[in-house]
């Protein structure tokens, strides 16, 4: 056995790759080497995997054609595989070719080169003529066999204080650059940046820059700065974005921050931060004084001149069509005011420069206008939920004006045709949906049906299907039309109504089994099958569910549904003649409707309360391969 | 620092270009760059670029923001294998010496959708700053580049203000004496006014395509450089339109694609062109 050191050195990695290449390292180097690493090093100058190796290939039998084909087929197997016909043998009634293993280094600058190529990101380039497509330039490789170099000579220190760097042995490779000052283990230069920071005082990190500065430093100096109490005027969220998204700083409260830094001299590196971060902070005092200045109400007066949508008027029409939404849906008088005013920091150049603060600064600027907590709270949640498993709204006002939002949202970008087309969503709609959905399921907010177009409230439907646990056809007979005689899915009967434990106790109660992906597949197959039918609400799909109140007093007997399911051959839709009515399928579920799809959910599990919800849909699929779109929210331009 | 910056690149064999003489919002736009980096032939430059861009303006009363700026542009096409440590060199000629700061290399990508152009790089930082946006083009025009191209961006006067500890960009001393501000100010002043107030937005509509069907009819006699100037002026009448807030969100992409197309052409015919004289010297 022999120790073999790979390393691919490369000019500066983004994060993101660095993770890529972490994951798919090992499964190459073992796919080209045979073995698994035994140690890995990710960073932005260096990808590098250790392991132990035999000194030879393994020997390998290229199995060929049969014996008694020998004369059709043994010239031409020969021939492809560079051998003549003499050279073949014979094993177990088949021809084949003996190929004796060969010493590792005679294969290695292959094998490496496969690996290098091997490695795919999602954004890759290219830089010569090699063809060789990678995240960013491969400047050198290196391969040591034990103390043997088989490909390249050396390896390199830190970028500006170190050079080459011999590894006398491949054992040796941490140990050596570590006394040129670079750290190449990913794992030690995080614990020592927790160290570091842990160090100076109570650091946060609510963006999660930690990942990204891991991968951004070959060398920890983990520094602090702070800035002129003056900016401390601003609102915080502010500061913070500033400190994260732009410097990749760590707010250590106050006036405070820690960062990281890959070297230099701690003194002047310190005060080049604390001059930059004051630049930027000015920048935004500058801006923000400007709005203040004005004041939110005459920032939402300038809504009209800011198109919302082409084709479907400007902020201020927006503006409108919220404050009828909110009354709709039964908001007090907070919501209503901040309707009026729930865009007006659209209008404002700070928002022009924090994007993702808004709704957050026009709270703030309606808090120092003096509005009431309630209006400035409901401004502050108006998009909640923004992400698939995000918080929702803590207010009523907050809650019904971000379901307002979502059902403008919805109805214009529909109206226009701006509907999600497989992974293509740009304006987030479905994420709008699934919003509006959890607002209703688990914010028990009731959202009238006919608040929604029929195409909007089909899609938004669709994505309901998905987030209550109820078997999909259930959801499906409902929404295709009413059991008969009842009258109990009613088109006016709200998405989901905050009564009688609500619908979002429907939940199955168990962390992590919320909507898998896996789930929701399935659910999509069984839809299928559904279509074919006609939509008669009687195809089945059986899900074991153990949690799901079994063996709880109030449920009915398990469902001649249910007890079908089980049995049914996997991918096989299932009919049960019995349940071919629909009303029957409700009757055989008992008497109580849910409140939106019309069906009973067992009592056992109505109590039960949500612990997880986990994203089935909407994921933009942002710079995917060689997208030309950039990795943060907005490109640069130049 | 210009002309540390020039003397550094000419040393380093590139064609020293001055300014274009049409409005840029990017050094990349020059021709010296856009068309220069299409195609199968090497090309190395070292330019300053005023840019332009509407937008950006406040009155003057930013310290860090302004319509008008100074961009210092280099090109090496194709990118050499240590074009970062001739980068680096750059800056320790500035007198910048790497080993007391810390000096970074973040993930920055780069795309100009109205010139069909996109390519990976980071951004340059300094103890924080951003000095430079730094690319490795992959497209331009909508084509794939052949040698891939490494482009810098120096940003003079953030350059500067570093340089000169200075935390305002009218306060840099842009001559013994003479402030940016001195120069500048009142300029951004006016062209603020101009930009957000009064740019005639049904003129400049008008504009853009006459400078659109311009751009097209040259195409069509073949004479790609007349033509590109043209989609420059489309470019320019559009970020004015944009500053004037005439345009919306979709019509704003209607827009950049008919930019991008013109630009898509210009860069084919270019490119036809430079093919049909290589055929013709080997003639």
């Amino acid at each position: 056995m022999a120790k073999l050191l790979l390393e691919i050195g490369c000019e500066e990695l983004p994060a993101g790759a660095c993770r890529e290449a972490g994951e798919q390292l090992p499964v190459l180097v073992e796919r080209e080497l045979g073995a698994r690493p035994s140690a890995l090093f990710v960073g932005p100058r260096r990808l590098a995997a250790l392991l132990d190796v035999e000194e030879r290939t393994p020997d390998e039998w290229i199995k060929g054609p049969p014996e008694n084909l020998a004369e059709k087929a043994a010239a031409g197997f020969a021939k492809k595989h560079g051998a003549t016909v003499e050279e073949l043998a014979s094993r177990e009634g088949f021809l084949g070719l003996e190929r004796p293993g060969r010493p590792l280094r005679d294969v290695l600058p292959e094998r490496v080169d496969a690996i290098v190529r091997g490695l795919s990101f999602s954004k890759s380039m290219r830089w010569d003529e090699s063809g060789i497509r990678f995240s960013r330039p491969v400047r050198w490789t290196l391969a040591k066999l034990d103390g043997d170099s088989v490909v390249g000579e050396t390896s390199f220190g830190h970028r500006f204080t170190g050079g080459p760097v011999e590894i006398p042995h491949a054992g040796e490779y941490a140990e050596r650059l570590r006394g040129d000052g670079v750290e190449p283990d990913a794992e030690e230069r995080r614990r020592q940046t927790v160290a570091g920071l842990d160090a100076i005082g109570k650091w946060s990190d609510p963006a999660g820059v930690l990942e990204e500065v891991v991968f951004l430093v070959e060398s920890v100096t983990v520094l602090e700065g702070s800035f002129d109490e003056r900016f401390l005027a601003l609102p915080e969220r502010v500061v913070v974005t500033a400190m994260q998204s732009h410097q990749r700083y760590f707010p250590l409260g106050g006036n405070r921050f820690a960062f990281v830094a890959n070297g230099g001299d701690a003194d002047t590196v310190r005060a080049g931060n604390e001059v930059v971060l004051e630049g930027r902070l000015d920048d935004a005092t500058f801006t923000f004084e400007r709005d203040v200045q004005l004041g939110i109400d005459r920032l939402a007066e300038r809504l009209g001149s800011i198109t919302f949508f082409a084709g479907a008027g400007s902020f201020a029409d927006k503006g409108d069509r919220l404050r009828a939404l909110v009354e709709k849906l039964g908001g007090g008088e907070a919501s209503v005011e901040a309707a009026r005013l729930a865009k007006a920091d659209q209008a404002s150049e700070l928002v022009r420069e924090f994007p993702d603060l808004e709704g957050h600064i026009g709270a703030e600027y309606a808090r120092l206008a003096g509005y009431p907590e309630a209006v400035c709270a409901a401004i502050d949640e108006q998009y909640l939920p923004d992400a698939a498993a995000g918080p929702l709204p803590q207010t009523e006002a907050g809650k019904v004006l971000a379901a307002a939002d979502k059902l403008d949202t919805l109805a214009v970008s529909f109206s226009l045709g701006h509907k999600p087309t497989g992974s293509r969503d740009p304006y987030g709609l479905r994420r709008a949906a699934i919003g509006l959905c959890r607002l209703a399921v688990e914010g028990g907010l009731a959202i009238p049906r006919e608040l929604m177009p029929d195409e909007v409230r089909e899609f938004v439907e669709e994505r309901l299907e998905g987030l209550i646990d109820v078997p999909v056809e259930y959801v499906r007979a409902a929404r295709t039309g009413r059991p008969r005689g009842r009258g109990r899915c009613a088109g006016a009967r709200p998405l989901a109504a905050a009564r009688g434990g609500g619908a979002g106790a429907c939940r199955d109660a168990r962390p992590g089994r919320g909507l898998g992906v896996g789930r929701r597949r399935r659910a999509r197959r069984a839809r299928g099958r559904v279509g074919a039918r006609a939509g008669d609400g009687a195809v089945l799909r059986g899900r074991a569910r153990d949690g799901r109140g079994s063996g709880g007093a109030g449920e009915p007997a398990a469902p001649a549904a249910r007890r079908a399911g089980h049995a049914r051959a996997p991918g096989r839709p299932l009919t049960d003649p019995a349940l071919n009515n629909r009303a029957e399928l409700f009757e055989a579920h008992g008497a109580l409707p849910h409140p939106w799809v019309g069906i009973e959910i067992p009592p056992a599990t109505r109590a039960e309360p949500i612990h997880q919800f986990v994203p089935c849909v909407s994921r933009d699929r942002a710079g995917s391969v060689n997208s030309t779109r950039r990795s943060r929210a907005r490109p640069r331009s130049r | 620092m210009i002309r540390a910056l020039e003397g550094y690149w000419a040393d380093q064999g590139c064609v020293l270009m001055q300014p274009y003489h049409t409005e840029l919002a990017a050094g990349t736009m020059n021709p010296a760059t856009f068309l220069r980096c299409l195609g199968p032939k090497p090309w190395k430059t070292a330019y300053v670029e005023p840019v332009i861009r509407p937008q950006d303006g406040r009155y003057g009363e930013n310290p860090y923001r302004f319509q008008h700026y100074f961009q210092y542009q280099v090109i090496l096409k194709p990118a050499p294998e240590d074009v970062l440590d001739r980068y680096f060199e750059s800056l320790e000629s500035l007198g910048i010496d790497l080993r007391r700061h810390d000096v970074r290399l973040v993930e920055d990508d780069w795309e100009q959708p109205t010139l069909g152009a996109w390519g990976l790089g980071w951004e340059v930082w300094c103890d924080g700053m951003e000095i430079t946006q730094w690319t490795y083009f992959q497209q331009l025009g909508g084509v794939d580049v052949e040698l891939v191209p490494a482009e810098m961006t120096y940003g003079l006067e953030r350059l500067a203000m570093f340089l000169q500890g200075k935390r305002s960009a009218f306060e840099l001393e842009w001559a013994p004496g003479v402030t940016w501000g001195d120069v500048y100010r009142e300029s951004e002043r006016e062209w603020s006014a101009y930009n957000f107030e009064l740019a005639p937005v049904d003129a400049l509509e008008a504009r853009f395509d006459q400078h659109e069907q311009e751009c097209r009819s040259l195409v069509e006699r073949r004479l790609p450089l007349p033509a590109y100037d043209h989609v420059l002026k489309c470019s320019h009448a559009f970020n004015l339109l944009d500053a004037r807030g005439a345009i919306s969100v979709t019509e704003r992409a209607a827009y950049i694609g008919r930019v991008r197309t013109l630009a898509r052409e210009v860069a084919q015919l270019y490119l036809e062109l430079e093919s049909e004289d290589d055929g013709e010297a080997a003639a």
